[in-house]
């Protein structure tokens, strides 16, 4: 086991030539196809909304300052950006995506996470739109 | 949509968790007792081997609640994978 003082060397090894700290993001996950919202960097607990949406929570919520939605994704990205008719290498704003999404599966707890959860979330954190990268629909 | 069949998860009942505080670079890791009834699960992408033999990479990490009839798997873990590789 490794005293906390070699976890940190570590981690600062690995983020050497990095110079910004955390934001508040949107990204396209081609390894895993899925598109990841994130709103802060904090441990995480997972819960499905469905098979393909996931709404993240902050593992230690409650607790002073922290909110309890940190961020959520939406597995098979790239069959959802072409079923929306949506081109690689373009930008989708954060309204748009999450309007397909209440669009794609039209139940009331997606109408829920889009609503309570997702909306305030991308607006309070100014996460203003996602970019779909050069070829990722077309990756295998 | 089959990503995720070619990575593999690996769920253990953690004892402990670890955040860090603040920059990158000179933040520092504070360990915390995670919540009962929740699982560890790391996704791990499989790749071809290269020349120092590693077969994969952790893609991410993040906890899940705790199958209460499957001790240390996540609920819906049958939804969730196509199938158990080992395990009690």
């Amino acid at each position: 086991m490794k005293t906390h003082e070699e976890l940190a060397h570590l981690v600062r090894a690995s983020f050497s030539g990095e110079g910004t700290a955390f934001r508040p993001c949107a990204f396209f996950d081609e390894r895993l196809d899925c598109i990841r919202v994130i709103a802060r960097d904090c441990s995480v607990l997972e819960e499905r909304i469905n098979d393909r949406v996931t709404v993240l929570m902050d593992n230690y919520f409650p607790g002073q300052g922290r909110r309890q939605y940190v961020g959520f994704t939406i597995k098979g990205a790239k069959h959802f950006c072409r079923e929306q008719g949506w081109d690689s290498a373009r930008s989708i704003k954060m309204t748009v995506l999450l309007d397909a999404i209440l669009a794609s599966f039209p139940e009331l707890v997606v109408e829920w996470f889009v609503e309570k959860v997702a909306k305030p979330l991308i607006q309070e954190e100014k996460i203003e739109q996602l970019e779909i990268p050069e070829g990722a629909l077309f990756a295998a | 949509m089959n990503a995720d069949e070619s990575a593999l998860v690996y769920t253990w009942r953690s004892s402990v968790d670890f955040e860090w505080h603040g920059t990158p670079q000179e933040g520092y890791p504070i360990e915390r007792v995670p919540p009962l009834g929740r699982v560890f699960a790391v996704v791990v992408k499989q790749e071809e081997p290269n020349e120092s033999g590693i077969y994969g990479s952790i893609e991410r990490w993040n906890w899940i609640k705790e199958d209460p009839k499957c001790p240390e798997a996540p609920i819906g873990w049958n939804q969730r994978y196509v199938r158990r590789l080992w395990g009690w």
